[in-house]
């Protein structure tokens, strides 16, 4: 699963490097290639004398259209300045579009004007005209004032193109101020003109706010005041001087701005002029008349000049600023649907395979791609899987990248135009470049978002665009008021959200509660199903107090993103919650963080074998979630008093305040019933928590200045190899190295494998041979689970993070197969599953066995054990052990061979499985059960049923073995990796406690041993045993954690950590005593367990748990057990192991 | 951990360098640019020192401005004499005479012509241009020769200022390449070529006619501007000819033309005609009865009222109205009662009040 998380991150993130390598590719191609095509305009252009223009009255005929909607501040200044531009073929054509205000009025009175009849030849159809005006004063004749019914910017220019008599128009907004030779430089490309027609040309536009402007001339250039405007000027200036010019030359130009452009009417008429259905009109025309001209396979451009000629007002308000942002988004989303067509078409040329797809991909899913990244950065930091200098160095930049972008846009602008020539508007240019990426980028690009959402949302319109006039005048609102409006109406649309998730929630714990008493195999108390109703109460509302502000938050920006994040949280919490349980009630183990260290292969192994997966199953899964989720929906639809969200947030914090110990009370129940009692989804998420944070930075930080235990040493597990031989003492010495054979069987708990286990004896062969062997009855396994039985037997080693074998690479260490290996012993390692589960074949690999036979290795004639849901486990224990066999006898030197078993794996599925409950039920029989002990071991039925086949096949394994050569100088050994957890723990140790044998012919005398060993004891004594009777080779510094059989977790040991799965390191023992999760207990001979309260214990077990910890966390660190030379040095000349 | 393409501790030290690359960037692009906006001033300063050089050298003569140490001290610089260059060439604009050939001596006393050389024999195209400009500007004759040539060139930004430079030398003969030019020319160029074209010799009208039936539409363009701005009525017929040219802006110019050097045939000519034409043909001849004042249209003018394409109506209704014929489209709307259409004409005409 990790895996898989690490290959999505990867994937994406390589997705955004791409995204942004090309875009910073174009980027350098528009600098580039801009700088070219204002070099050649500047030198073109030098020296034109345009008074030829100004002085021939041939010159080709323009149509000025400014459509005006409530201009009434200043329509008046804006008219003058267009009449007074220097042109001889000039008419000047206002469209008035039904404006509220007294712009008519005003123009009228300040232009002499009246009405006239005007006929209309209404080429292109509009929304009708309700009279046309022209003035009495002769000065004024160039003006014709147009009043029309309102329909839009499109269709008033359409009206002014209807009445137009030149040949080509200038569509521009009637608030901007033209230069006085601005159509004397447009004129100029249109009469240069020859193969390739000009069918529109665009200017430079420039911020008129805070410039003088006098008589509808701009006198003095300035920089806007508010930052927002200067931002807005950088990006004119990128825009303009950069973007247009290169996508001109480029021949790749499909945007003329609405605030200036000149086109040819007769090709604007072709293609039928604007279009009134979209609010970027402008955008969509140009491509519309590019469309045309390809169909008609006619020669054409579409150029920009990079004269400012346009002087423009931008909005200086945020509101605004998005709303503006907002509809050029939709336009240009509108443009590209319409035009969709032409997109990567090769007959539409540049404009279909550059143009289009560059919008398409960059300018349109530009905010897209950029907002998604924030969010996922987000979702990454919340993993912690963010590589940090990765981090820093990347945005650093791009940060850098685009301030270089501006400032050469700068310094483009000032080499060409040079309308900020102020020393004082350079340097204000050249920090607005620095701080833009940082205060105005976002609101762009979360603009460009909402544009978007606005768009699939169906909303149509310009918005409010307040103009403000060169007056300068603002509307101001209250913040304050604003707020707490915003505020409000969240809490009160956020209550029935509340309440019915509560109610869902509340439902689903009711559920589980019923499922408990019909399928648990214990008595549900009632103080269980107290407490697992107060923690689940706590939890939910300490969740709807986090929802709840984070919907609030995101209410402020749009209450449909806070609206739908609180109802798929909530839907899948419920639905989730009824996953949790289930599991508990399948495994008898809450779900934590261990789901996480599993990959995807072992989790959908253990799926496919569990048989969970089918479709009953998912129609299931598919069906609580859509009742969860629907009146969720149908209550977003709602608001309410703000008193129960209010009621709700109040109580989740008194839910965080109360500390969790005084919410938990101590059961004297079993641990089952204890585990049933805790809030699944709570548990789920703090075990989630507790390991982001133990595997983050913030790990290692002591927040609290605590003394930090010392950890003296770089290795601090090394030590001096003196393990004391207490093997040698009950074996005969034999002639020849003695073979090894340690069976590791999977499942094997004292709890029914020893007359003294609360179960019962279901292992007769074992337990038979216990009179004949070296027996430890308290031996403890490291682990709840299979994934560190291997590393603490063979090598006693720690658990680094998640388990030794989680480690990607692990650190040079000795264990039994490389030293066993090193003395010239033939190593094996036989699992009947797949050996790659839990990096089992990896370890082996690593310690260079020669022999690793898993479900790969063996024939057909072999038999597998039952599948379920169409996968089985592997190969029954049966055909391991008889696959060992037939090994023996073709191998002439001494062997070590490691069997795992399987068949005693949940879900418990094995061969001839009617023939084995028989067996289990002769045993209950046998054993003289009481009835509630007969009732729990039937409960079991199929679990012990399996431990049962696995004893017989252990026995017809020995039955065999004794007819071997090898037999009588072969030593057992026979332990379990952990008890079975789908059968209940009496104890919390008893996840634990596994039976320890040590069998041969060899042995001179049994005994059985009481005092508390583990798995870390055995490979010490192993060792020490083969030294001191063989004289193999062994290193002289090791790095166990045991320190032998003899003591065990005895206090001269330092006592044992035991990690109950991959991400819980909480139980130490330091016999008798045994500390789980910060509880201290008492153990007695028998390893049952009571509460045990002492200070001072408590405090030396802890204390040495935290140097354990300590030292654990060293290897995680570095990465190293031994120094690399004491490896090498000891396997010297042994190449394969060197 | 490990990327699909390289570890990130790679990608990071690619990044890095990258970083430090466009750190490096940054500061070169601001030094070149404040080392550009150096020159900008300096040539801010440069020019109004030149303009005011000048104006003396107008006033007082030419022959201090050899002495002057301002120039001096700075003429070694490459775009000092850049900019004394280019405010020659815009200079020329605003002085003729006297004051002209004042520009012409400082431009050989200061040595500039050599620098003009440069420009033109320079491999950059923009940089010929400017020599071109300069040596055109300055009557430097030695240089028609080359710039001849240059009208070859692959650039056509060359090309045009070299046949510029051929009119503006040679007057009309300069547009001897026409004859073999095969490439538009734009109506910017043409005004730029008529513009400086002072007259038509009598002898060059073969010359001429044989340009009005070239191939290339936009010297038969350039032609009829020609004729147009020196009113040749000699060409009349030969214009008229081209009322049936298959091209239709030949056609319409031609209508300009002939309205420009009308005769008592022109206007039949026009009525003649004017049924086979499209639109906008139709559209310059009305416009050029408009101008023209001419009265024997009147009666064709009522029926393309009646009978036109509603763009021609209130064309011929405009027309009508200039000739005086207010009281006939008066009774006109009285008559045609139900027609609103030409109500809507005849008032648009009459420029009703509303």
């Amino acid at each position: 699963m990790i895996e898989n998380l690490h290959l999505i991150y990867e994937i994406i993130v390589w997705i955004f490097l791409l995204y942004s390598a090309f875009i910073f590719i174009i980027y350098c191609w528009v600098g580039i290639y801009a700088f070219g095509a204002l070099k050649r305009y500047g030198s073109e252009n030098q020296h034109t004398d345009y008074n030829l223009i100004a002085t021939n009255s041939n010159t080709p005929s323009f149509s000025v259209i400014a459509p005006a909607y409530n201009e009434g501040m200043t329509i008046v200044d804006n008219v003058r300045s267009l009449l007074s531009l220097y042109y001889p073929n000039l008419e000047i054509i206002i469209v008035n579009d039904g404006s509220k205000d007294d712009s008519i009025e005003k123009l009228i009175e300040a232009y002499d004007l009246k009405g006239i009849a005007y006929h209309v030849e209404e080429v292109i159809s509009t929304k009708s005209i309700r009279g046309v005006y022209k003035s009495e004063n002769r000065a004024f004749r160039r003006l014709t004032v147009v009043d029309k019914v309102n329909g839009g910017k499109a269709d008033a220019l359409n009206v002014g193109i209807n009445i137009s008599k030149g040949q080509y128009i200038v569509c521009i907004d009637v608030d901007c101020i033209l230069e006085q030779d601005a159509l004397l430089k447009l004129a100029k490309p249109f009469l240069e003109q020859t193969e390739e027609r000009l069918i529109a040309c665009g200017g430079v536009i420039r911020l008129a706010n805070n410039c003088r402007v006098e008589n509808g001339k701009v006198v003095d250039v300035n920089l806007p005041k508010t930052w927002i405007g200067r931002f807005q000027a950088l990006e004119y200036i990128r825009a303009f001087v950069l973007g247009r010019m290169a996508w001109s030359r480029a021949s790749g130009l499909i945007l003329i701005s609405g605030a200036f452009g000149a086109f040819d009417k007769e090709i604007v008429l072709a293609c039928g002029g604007y279009d009134s259905n979209t609010v970027g009109e402008d955008m969509e025309l140009v491509v519309r008349m590019r469309r045309y001209m390809e169909d008609q396979n006619e020669k054409y451009k579409v150029i920009n000049i990079p004269d400012p000629l346009c002087w423009t007002e931008v909005p200086e308000s945020k509101a605004i600023l998005k709303k503006q942002r907002n509809r050029w988004m939709r336009g240009t989303i509108e443009m590209l649907w319409k035009h969709r067509k032409l997109m990567f078409n090769p007959k539409y040329g540049k404009l279909g395979m550059v143009s289009l797809p560059y919008w398409f991909f960059f300018e349109l899913l530009g905010s897209v791609v950029e907002f998604t990244g924030y969010c996922l950065l987000i979702i990454f930091l919340l993993l912690g899987i963010i590589n940090w200098p990765f981090f820093f160095v990347l945005v650093s930049l791009v940060l850098a990248s685009g301030i270089l972008y501006s400032i050469y846009a700068i310094l483009v602008d000032l080499l060409t135009d040079q309308v900020y020539t102020k020393r004082k508007d350079l340097s204000t240019l050249l920090l607005t470049a620095v701080l833009e990426p940082f205060f105005f980028h976002s609101t762009v690009v979360i603009a460009g978002v909402s544009g978007v959402r606005d768009y699939f949302k169906k909303q149509h319109g310009w918005g409010e665009m307040t103009r403000q006039g060169f007056q300068h005048s603002e509307l101001k609102e209250s913040f304050w008021k604003k707020n707490i409006d915003i505020i409000t109406w969240g809490l009160k649309s956020y209550a029935p959200i509340g309440c019915v998730f509560l109610s869902l929630y509340m439902l689903s714990v009711g559920v589980e509660i019923w499922w408990y008493q019909q399928y648990l195999e214990i008595d549900v108390l009632p103080s269980t199903i107290g407490q697992l109703l107060l923690e689940n109460t706590f939890f939910a509302f300490q969740l709807l107090t986090i929802v709840g502000l984070l919907y609030l938050i995101l209410h402020y920006m749009n209450s449909f993103w806070s609206k739908l994040l609180a109802c798929t949280v909530f839907a899948f919490v419920v639905t989730f919650q009824f996953v949790l349980f289930l599991y508990f009630v399948q495994s008898n183990n809450l779900l934590g963080a261990d789901l996480f260290y599993y990959s995807t292969a072992e989790v959908n192994q253990i799926l496919e074998t569990s048989g969970v997966i089918n479709i009953g199953n998912v129609s299931l899964l598919i069906l609580v979630s859509s009742l969860c989720l629907i009146p969720l929906i149908l209550a977003s639809r709602k608001a309410w008093y703000i008193y129960p969200s209010v009621i709700m947030v109040l109580l989740g914090i008194i839910a965080f305040i109360v500390p969790e110990h005084k919410l938990s009370p101590e059961f004297k129940s079993s641990a089952l019933l204890q585990s049933a009692s805790v809030s699944k989804w709570n548990y789920f998420l703090k075990s989630n928590i507790d390991d982001y944070l133990a595997n983050s930075s913030f790990a290692n930080i002591n927040f609290f200045n605590t003394e930090i235990k010392e950890v003296k040493s770089d290795y601090p597990f090394m030590r001096q190899e003196e393990t004391q031989d207490v093997l040698g003492a009950y074996m005969q010495k034999s002639p020849s190295i003695p073979n090894l054979v340690i069976i590791v069987v999977e499942g094997l708990g004292h709890a029914y494998s020893s007359p003294k286990g609360y179960i019962g004896n279901f292992t007769p062969f074992i337990d038979s041979l216990k009179s004949h062997s070296l027996y430890w009855e308290n031996n403890l396994s490291s682990s709840g689970r299979t994934f560190s039985v291997l590393p603490t037997i063979l090598g006693s080693l720690p658990f680094a993070a998640h388990g030794f074998l989680e480690q990607e690479q692990f650190p040079l260490h000795f264990n039994l197969w490389n030293i066993f290996k090193h003395n010239n012993f033939t190593t094996s390692f036989f699992y009947g599953g797949d050996a790659s589960f839990d990096y089992m074949s990896k370890y082996a690999e690593s310690s260079l066995v020669d022999n690793i036979i898993d479900f790969k290795s063996f024939e057909t004639t072999y038999n597998k054990l039952p599948s379920s849901g169409g996968e089985s486990w592997g190969y029954e224990d049966q055909a391991v052990f008889d696959k060992m066999l037939n090994g023996l006898g073709a191998i002439n030197k001494p062997y070590f061979n490691v069997v795992l078993t399987l068949s005693s794996h949940s879900p418990f599925l094995i061969n001839r499985n009617a023939y084995y409950e028989k067996l289990v039920e002769t045993q209950i029989e046998r054993l003289n059960l009481n009835g509630k002990q007969k009732e729990t071991a039937l409960s079991y039925k199929k679990e012990l049923a399996s431990i049962m086949n696995t004893d017989e096949a252990l026995q017809n394994f020995f039955a065999e073995y004794k007819t071997n050569p090898d037999y009588e100088n072969t030593i057992f050994i026979i332990t379990g990796d952990h008890s079975m957890p789908e059968i209940a723990l009496q104890n919390k140790i008893d996840r634990y406690h596994v039976p320890l044998l040590v069998y041969s012919p060899l042995l001179t005398k049994t005994s059985t041993f009481r005092h508390t060993v583990s798995h870390f004891d055995v490979a010490p004594s192993i060792i020490a045993y083969y030294r001191n009777n063989y004289a193999i080779q062994t290193p002289s510094q090791v790095t166990w954690l045991g320190l032998g059989l003899h003591e065990g977790a005895s206090r001269a040991s330092g006592g044992i950590p035991i990690m109950q799965s991959k991400y819980q390191l909480e139980d130490y023992i330091l016999s008798p005593y045994y500390l789980n999760r910060g509880s201290m207990y008492k153990l007695d001979g028998h390893l049952n367990e009571d509460v045990y309260k002492d200070e001072k214990i408590d405090t030396e077990i802890k204390k040495r748990f935290d140097i354990f910890n300590n030292k654990n966390k060293q290897l995680i660190e570095h990465k190293k057990l031994i120094p690399d030379s004491i490896y090498h040095s000891f396997f010297g000349s042994d190449k394969n192991l060197d | 951990m490990n990327l699909l393409f390289g570890s990130i501790n790679e990608l990071t030290l690619v990044f890095l360098t990258l970083l430090i690359i466009v750190f490096i960037l940054i500061l070169l692009v601001m030094g070149y640019g404040y080392r550009n906006y150096q020159l900008l001033s300096s040539r801010r300063k440069w020019t109004t020192l030149i303009e005011t050089k000048i104006l003396l050298a107008i006033l007082n003569g030419s022959h201090h401005i050899q002495d002057d140490v301002e120039l001096k001290d700075l003429l070694p610089n490459k775009n000092f004499r850049d900019t004394f260059l280019s405010v020659l060439i815009e200079s020329e604009k605003k002085f003729s005479g006297d004051a002209y050939r004042v520009l012409i001596e400082i431009f050989h006393t200061l040595n500039l012509k050599d620098f003009a050389w440069a420009y033109l024999n320079h491999k950059d195209s923009f940089k010929k241009v400017q020599g071109i400009e300069a040596l055109t500007t300055m009557r430097v004759e030695d240089a028609l020769g080359d710039i001849q040539l240059l009208l070859n060139n692959p650039n056509p930004f060359v090309v045009a200022e070299a046949q510029y430079a051929m009119v503006r030398f040679k007057d009309f003969k300069g547009l001897e390449f026409l004859n073999l030019l095969h490439t538009p020319i734009s109506e910017w160029q043409q005004l730029r070529l008529l513009n400086s074209i002072s007259e038509v010799p009598a002898t060059s009208y073969s010359f001429i006619s044989s340009l009005l039936s070239h191939s290339n539409i936009s010297v038969i363009s350039f032609v009829l501007s020609l004729i147009r701005k020196f009113r040749i009525v000699a060409f009349h017929d030969e214009v008229a000819t081209l009322l049936e040219h298959p091209n239709s802006i030949v056609r319409i110019l031609a209508v300009r033309t002939l309205h420009d050097i009308e005769t008592e045939r022109t206007f039949p000519l026009f009525t003649q005609i004017y049924g086979q034409q499209i639109l906008n043909v139709k559209k310059a001849i009305l416009h050029a009865i408009r101008k023209s004042k001419n009265k024997n249209s009147i009666d064709f003018l009522k029926i393309e009222l009646i009978e036109g394409k509603p763009s021609l109506q209130i064309i011929a209704a405009e027309t009508l109205i200039e000739f005086k014929e207010k009281k006939y489209l008066q009774d006109l709307m009285n008559e045609e009662v139900s027609n609103e259409h030409i109500h809507s004409i005849i008032k648009h005409a009459l420029a009703v009040r509303i």
